[in-house]
């Protein structure tokens, strides 16, 4: 219905013009206006200084320079680089440094950083401070003195490649026979401790009891085989001087434990630690432990040195596409089974061993699809060169000679994968392995170790901001610490961590440009030098700010999508 | 909407014996938030020194109905004429308005930074540019009304909810209004506080202010308005005197809710 | 079938006669027992964690200790501290630093006044490590004798490895009056004595000792190989190799014989260094002692000979010549000779003794004549600790008297005016104006203006170390502050222009890396802004970048705040017909940049270690200091010492501004009063 009430007192307020320019709507608009008007005015007077500035140098920006020959060359390169390369080309490789480093450096962070989160949380106040202190130290010392120290500190300290640091160490280690023992006896007490019906003070004493005569037992023979005749007791002597002493001394051990004199929870060690070791000086006395052992040669797999890291590599046969065609199957298995079981076990209530029956449905393909591709025979003869011309030669001969390339190695394998360790040559130049340089490994190190000591901090406020209620909550449910931890700390732990830790991933990719410090070919640093050469900076620094703000918006995408996922779950 | 007595805009004139305007009109008045329409079709209008209370569920539109009033949220549709001036996009119009409204809130909206005093004077000084020490002089005079003098120069957190909200009485008086918004000001209190707030508001409604009073505590509405609304789903449902309200009430919606409440 | 149950009667018909008595708690579960079985040994696990700690911690611990009382060159901090404060600034800049310092130390009491407290425990603490930094330098330099200094003499070359060196016959050092200078002739008994011969040494002694320790070294690696061959512990590859080391390894005969090493007497003669007088010239036999006290500070050679058919080595022990820095430098063209006995900081003026030819005589100079071997502890503590500490004692005792005097003003100004109305108020507005005055202040003292007079303007291409890393971040950060407020308005704002802008140059300035920024800023700047080319203008430049930076971090920080408020607060001051700007002015902001503090400190922190990049672009900050001292050429290379000691400056200044971060944020006055 229409209203019809006069409106007497309401009169319009000054001229049209007036009323326009005090409408809230036209006010917002010619805010903008002028705003613009303002920011595109600066920009302009900036932009045309620049640009007669550089015009006089003769450095107008174009992107045509791309195209020129580099003529550099770079450490860091794939075997398509070279100093004939265009310059398009070298700022490619700068950007797989760049991604090299990054990926690697997200996934080690996180993984060391959970792990320092978690030691932050410990209730062992020794590793609590040192993780403490770990952080603290981390985060107060700027990134760029940290790489150096990486880099002109610790990578300059390493041996020369003549003695570089091997893992393992290559030499001659003795595996006792004995472990066999030891797991055997191992397994029966854990069998035996199983049933519920163990006293806690037997229980108490057989742990010791049994930790005592592993650890005697083991410094026994040890002392027989390093300190030889130095060395008081010997296998098989019978009752001797020292071996009476040890007896004397855990008797006394036991009798101790049947006494008073120990407060009550410890009396019960001290006897399984008496009857522990008097058994251990017994059997040993006696003869009765087995001394023989197998003689294992280790050979070096990573060699560290001044001149870098070597790695064995993985590499994929000519047979790898389809052994992975097997290893997608069980993959297709292995979930299906994972969603089937979990569906059964929400409709019947009937728990199901979900994880080790996935595991099988990924193995046993993927062991099954091995042996099946290794059927197909290898050629009989490779084609390989002797004395510059090209002969055929039995596979196995050849392979015995050494003349096998790797490429051939590749392609005549039965296996899908091939290990490829490292090797050197004569003067030490390794041939074969992967190779990472000094420069790359303590950017690597320092920016991972850097950003872990960040991560750990946050890894450690959101478990912590989980409420202790959660958890008695879920106790009180009489969920086990596995489901307590999967199914109601992590998901609310998660939600706390997930922001901000996409913003450590963020600066790591963008404090991996620090690589120009200790002169790492990544983005930057090629850049620069690109620039260096052929005077483009404004389009060098364009490349390298579209480089990393599409690096960065990548991450973020990520981030923010994992973080949706988990908002979602847990509401 | 044939009959006379479900027209809300005569018979509320016909309540409260309007011998003159009315300070307050609101005519055809929708407003959506999103796709949700959340007042439709509003006509009220307030004589000067009415009291008007609204009632009614929540997510009724009754907070959102005095908010638009001083525009803290913008109406789509309709009018809302304030004083004689209009409440459109006219910014100096938006401003005189407001400086004729006080409004108090749920959640007392303190500034936190400022002392008791210093939340009182800062609109007078800055808004009306009095002079400092008049200023002054008066919020004491209007702390001692609201019986809290002697925390003139405490911060928000040292003070109660009670005394908190009779700041932000004293606070919106300050501005020396035309009329006075009240949303909900009791709801976030402990009942032990609500009595000293209510009090407060019962001695200005009787000193004539014009108020608009959106509250559940209906034994002030029983006493205190000239005229109750019932909102429901965004429209007024019913209006009239309180114990015509509250005894006779027509509306089958009216009916339950009073029923509930009751 | 059976009735209704009866409930059963648990507490019919029992007395307790013995009532069980009050006990302690087993001795396992209070007390500090407890606490270590609580903390360290909790569980098996616990307890294998806490063995493989303690073990890490002691080798790290150990490795460190032993490598800075060894091994460490920390005469690269001693020598170089005035760098790492402030660069290279000119001299006149010297007093208007300290100006400065001490004007932040009465900052710093007034600001503990008004903010916080010093406890009386605080300060007897603080008095206390002040004295010991007098007393302890006092006492190790009264209880610990310097080190000597091995000279060697001869006529013939010695062999080490790939260096030969020949000893010098004649060597000029300086020493004060009234010193005494001591010399022996030492008859080393075997090699092993000699390869362990510690102490400042001439590069003759040193390629001595080489000698020795290499044959050493040899016949030890000999013996190992002989036993590894013997057991069975190696690979065939191994093998192979130790077969072939083996037969290429030989002993050299043993090294103090086949020099004869001081054997034969030798011929001492001490010249004054200015006239060329003789103070002594005496025959020293093998195991002999020659002592002389010096008649004035200066420079004097001592020559050392031996007879003409000798064709042995003389190894001298030294007291009282101590090696010297050369602080030559060329100032308005001239040269000037700087002479610094490393010892004791003793400064000789003027030019080296020349010989007949005119040419310098070589001097006992800290390049050729280094400490070598493995420092035992005394000789740390006389030569690096003491002489560290005796140079930190007097500024920090200035700073925190002068902290202690502000502190006490401020604390009296409080209690007189305790009848007045607000006296804490009051102190915490003069903090607030000090603060205001303070950074102009340094911007005059560092900046300054003008030709001549005593703010004659300094030269920013030599402003470096903490100085420079500090005027950077503070400029940064102050200049960054209003930016990053409008910013963050910006981005709030309704006009989704203005919003769109200020979001984009946040996102742009926060998406790209500093060094880029930092780069381009050395590049670009000087085009768009061509009064701040050349380089005179570096750290200008650098500034434009670093503003621009943090502006955008303080603006999402800022906008945190912001976004923290409750809409309530607008609203209600919408409601009070406040306009747009007012309310951001008194209402939003006000509440906002007290709850972004704790974050503004964090922003702070970051950009003080951020401003290390600077380094890259070639300004000498606190890192590149560290770099600079690596290339000179007294401590080529040396780099360990100097990254330690900016990680440890970095370290504290960080850990003491977070430490006020954490307290604001705790104490919430940074939040607001709600």
């Amino acid at each position: 219905m229409q209203d019809d009430t006069p409106l007497t007192n309401l009169q319009p307020q000054g001229s049209l013009l007036r009323r326009i320019l005090a409408d809230q709507r036209v006010l917002q608009v010619l805010g903008q206006i002028l705003f613009v008007f303002l920011a595109v005015g600066v920009f302009w007077v900036l932009g045309n200084t620049a640009a007669e500035q550089l015009r006089a140098k003769g450095l107008v920006p174009a992107f045509n320079f791309l195209q020129l020959r580099s003529g550099f060359a770079i450490s860091e390169s794939p075997d398509w680089y070279s100093g004939d390369s265009t310059y398009g080309q070298a700022f490619v490789v700068g950007l797989i440094n760049t991604l090299r480093v990054v990926s690697i450096g997200l996934v080690a962070a996180s993984v060391l950083g959970l792990f320092v989160g978690v030691f932050l949380l410990s209730t062992n106040w020794l590793i609590r401070n040192i993780a403490r202190a770990y952080v603290e130290v981390l985060r107060n010392t700027p990134l760029l003195v940290q790489i150096f120290v990486w880099y002109f500190i610790v990578m300059f300290s390493l041996p020369q490649i003549r003695d570089a640091i091997t893992i393992p160490a290559e030499g001659v280690t003795f595996v006792s026979l004995r472990i066999v023992l030891w797991l055997l006896l191992a397994l029966l007490l854990r069998r035996y401790l199983g049933s519920p019906s163990v006293a806690f003070d037997r229980r108490e004493a057989l742990i010791y009891g049994f930790g005592a005569l592993l650890l005697v037992s083991e410094l026994l023979a040890w002392g027989h085989f390093e300190r030889g005749e130095g060395w008081p007791w010997r296998p098989g002597a019978g009752l001797t001087i020292p071996t009476l002493a040890l007896l004397l001394v855990s008797i006394n051990l036991f009798l101790l434990g049947r006494g008073k004199l120990l407060p009550l929870m410890l009396r019960a060690r001290a006897r399984g630690l008496g009857l522990g070791a008097l058994a251990a000086a017994l059997i040993f006395a006696y003869g009765l432990l087995p001394m023989a052992s197998l003689r294992v040669e280790t050979f070096p797999a990573i060699y560290i040195s001044i001149r870098g890291f070597v790695m064995p590599e993985l590499l994929a046969t000519a047979r790898f596409a389809p052994w992975f065609a097997y290893v997608g199957l069980g993959i297709l298995i292995a979930g299906f089974v994972w969603i089937w079981l979990g569906r059964r076990t929400e409709d019947t209530g009937r728990p199901y061993a979900r994880g080790r029956l996935m595991l099988l449905a990924l193995l046993v393909p993927a062991a099954l699809g091995w042996v099946l591709v290794g059927l197909e025979p290898p050629p009989t003869h490779v084609p390989v060169e002797q004395g510059g011309e090209v002969v055929l030669q039995p596979l196995g001969e050849a392979a015995q000679a050494g003349l096998l390339s790797t490429e051939d190695r590749l392609r005549t394998t039965t296996q899908p994968l091939l290990v490829q360790m490292p090797t050197q040559n004569r003067f030490g130049r390794f041939l074969t392995g992967l190779e990472f340089t000094p420069e790359m490994m303590a950017l690597l190190v320092a920016l991972v170790i850097y950003t872990s000591a960040f991560i750990a901090e946050i890894v450690r406020a959101g478990i912590q901001a989980v409420p202790h209620g959660q958890i008695e909550a879920g106790r009180a449910l009489g969920l086990s610490q596995a489901q307590l931890l999967e199914r109601i700390v992590l998901p609310q732990a998660l939600r706390v961590i997930i922001p901000p830790l996409g913003n450590q991933y963020l600066n790591l990719s963008k404090n991996s440009s620090l690589a120009i410090g200790i002169g790492y070919s990544d983005t930057f640093t090629t850049t620069v030098t690109i620039m260096n050469q052929s005077g483009q900076s404004v389009t060098g620094f364009l490349m390298v700010m579209v480089t990393f703000l599409a690096l960065s918006l990548l991450i973020s995408l990520v981030m923010n999508a994992v973080n949706r996922r988990f908002q979602l779950v847990t509401r | 909407m044939a009959t006379a007595g479900n027209d809300p805009l005569s018979q509320g004139t016909t309540i409260s014996q309007m011998d003159e305007e009315p300070i307050i009109i609101c005519r055809d008045m929708n407003k959506w938030f999103g796709e949700f329409h959340v007042l439709r079709d509003i006509n009220v209008s307030v004589a000067p020194q009415e009291v008007v209370v609204i009632i009614g569920p929540s997510g009724s539109g009754k907070s959102t109905l005095i908010r638009c009033i001083n525009r803290l949220e913008e109406h789509q549709e309709g009018q809302i004429i304030v004083d004689g001036r209009e409440m459109g996009h006219d910014v100096r119009n938006i401003a005189a308005i407001r400086r004729e409204i006080g409004m108090v809130f749920q959640q007392f909206n303190l500034f936190p930074h400022l002392t008791a005093i210093q939340n009182i004077t800062l609109a007078p000084i800055r808004v009306r540019h009095r002079p400092r020490a008049e200023v002054e002089n008066d919020a004491m005079q209007l702390l001692e009304r609201v019986g809290i003098p002697e925390q003139a120069h405490k911060y928000p957190g040292q003070l109660s909810g009670g005394q908190q909200q009779r700041v932000a009485i004293a606070r919106a008086l300050a501005m020396e209004p035309k009329i006075m918004l009240f949303d909900e000001p009791t709801s976030a209190l402990d009942p032990e506080m609500i009595k000293e707030v209510l009090d407060v508001m019962k001695e200005l409604a009787l000193t004539g202010m014009t108020m608009l009073v959106v509250t559940h505590e209906m034994g002030f509405a029983r006493e205190v308005a000239d005229r109750v609304l019932f909102m429901d789903e965004g429209r007024i449902v019913e209006q009239g005197e309180p114990e015509h309200f509250f005894e006779r009430a027509q509306h089958p919606r009216t009916k339950l809710f009073l029923s509930q409440i009751l | 079938m059976a009735g209704r149950r009866q409930p059963r009667r648990l507490d019919r018909n029992i007395a307790y006669f013995d009532e069980p008595p009050e006990r302690r708690p087993p001795i396992t579960e209070v007390g500090p027992l407890a606490w270590v079985r609580a903390n360290l040994f909790g569980s098996p696990l616990d307890t294998a964690l806490t063995l493989l700690a303690a073990l890490f911690l002691v080798a790290v611990c150990s490795f460190l200790l032993n490598w800075s009382i060894g091994t460490g060159n920390w005469y690269s901090i001693i020598f170089n501290l005035r760098l790492f404060l402030v660069g290279r600034v000119e001299a006149f800049m010297d007093p208007r630093i300290t100006f400065l310092f001490l004007f932040i130390a009465v900052l710093a009491g007034v600001n503990f006044a008004a903010w916080s407290r010093i406890h009386l425990r605080l300060w007897t603490i603080l008095a206390g490590v002040l004295l010991s930094l007098f007393v302890i330098p006092w006492l190790i330099a009264s209880a610990i004798p310097l080190p000597p200094t091995w000279l060697a003499a001869g006529q013939r070359e010695v062999t080490s490895g790939s260096i030969t060196a020949r000893p010098l016959e004649r060597i000029a050092f300086i020493a004060g009056a009234e010193e005494e200078v001591a010399f022996r002739l030492v008859r080393p008994a075997d090699d092993a004595e000699l390869a362990q011969l510690t102490s400042f040494s001439d590069v003759m002694t040193n390629t001595l000792r080489n000698a020795a320790a290499n044959r050493l070294g040899s016949a030890g690696r000999l013996a190992t190989i002989e036993r590894e061959l013997a057991g069975d512990r190696l690979t065939g590859r191994q093998r192979a190799a130790h077969e072939e080391e083996l037969g290429k390894t030989e002993v050299p005969p043993p090294v103090h014989s086949t020099y004869e090493v001081s054997a034969y007497p030798v011929l001492l003669t001490l010249l004054s260094g200015e006239t060329g007088e003789e103070i002594f010239s005496r025959s020293l036999a093998p195991g002999e002692e020659l002592r002389q006290t010096l008649p004035r500070d200066g420079w004097y050679v001592l020559e050392k000979r031996v007879a003409d058919s000798d064709d042995s080595i003389a190894l001298l022990r030294a007291s009282g010549l101590y090696p010297i820095f050369d602080r030559s430098f060329i100032r308005e063209g001239e040269r000037a000779f700087q002479y610094m006995r490393a010892t004791d900081r003793l400064l000789v003026e003027g030019g080296r003794p020349r010989d007949a030819g005119g040419a310098d005589l070589p001097m006992l100079g800290i390049i050729d004549h280094q400490y070598r071997g493995e420092r035992p502890l005394a000789d740390f503590l006389r030569l690096m600790l003491g002489p560290f500490l005796g140079q930190l004692n007097l500024g920090l005792t200035l700073f925190v008297a002068f902290m202690a005097a502000a502190y006490a003003a401020a604390q009296w100004l409080r209690r007189r005016d305790r009848e007045q109305e607000a006296p804490l108020r009051r102190v915490r507005r003069s903090a607030v104006w000090l603060w205001l005055v303070t950074i102009p202040l340094a911007f005059l003292l560092i900046a300054g203006f003008g030709e001549g007079g005593v703010l004659r303007a300094s030269d920013p291409q030599l402003w470096g170390g903490l100085l420079l890393t500090l005027v950077l971040t503070v400029v940064a950060l102050v200049a960054a502050f209003p930016i990053g407020i409008l910013l963050a308005l910006g981005r709030r704002s309704a006009l989704p222009v203005v919003s769109a802008a200020s979001t984009l140059y946040i996102e742009v300035f926060r998406g790209v890396p500093l060094i880029t920024l930092l780069f381009m800023s050395m590049l670009l700047v000087q085009f768009v802004l061509p009064g701040l080319g050349g380089p005179d203008n570096a750290p200008y430049r650098v500034m434009v970048a670093l503003i621009l930076f943090s502006a955008a971090y303080l603006a999402e920080d800022v906008r945190g705040g912001l976004q923290s408020l409750p809409p309530g607060q607008v609203e209600a001051a919408r409601a009070l017909g406040l306009p747009a700007w007012r309310i951001t002015l008194h209402i939003t902001l006000p509440q906002a940049l007290r709850a972004v503090i704790p974050a503004m400190v964090g922003q702070f922190i970051s950009l003080f270690k951020d401003t290390s990049l600077v380094t890259i672009v070639g300004l000498i900050d606190l890192t590149g200091v560290a770099n600079l001292i690596a290339s000179q050429t007294e401590f080529q290379g040396l780099r360990r010492e100097t990254y330690i000691f900016i990680a440890i400056l970095y370290f504290i200044f960080s850990s003491v501004m977070s430490n006020v971060s954490r307290r604001i944020e705790a104490s919430g006055s940074g939040a607001a009063r709600a």
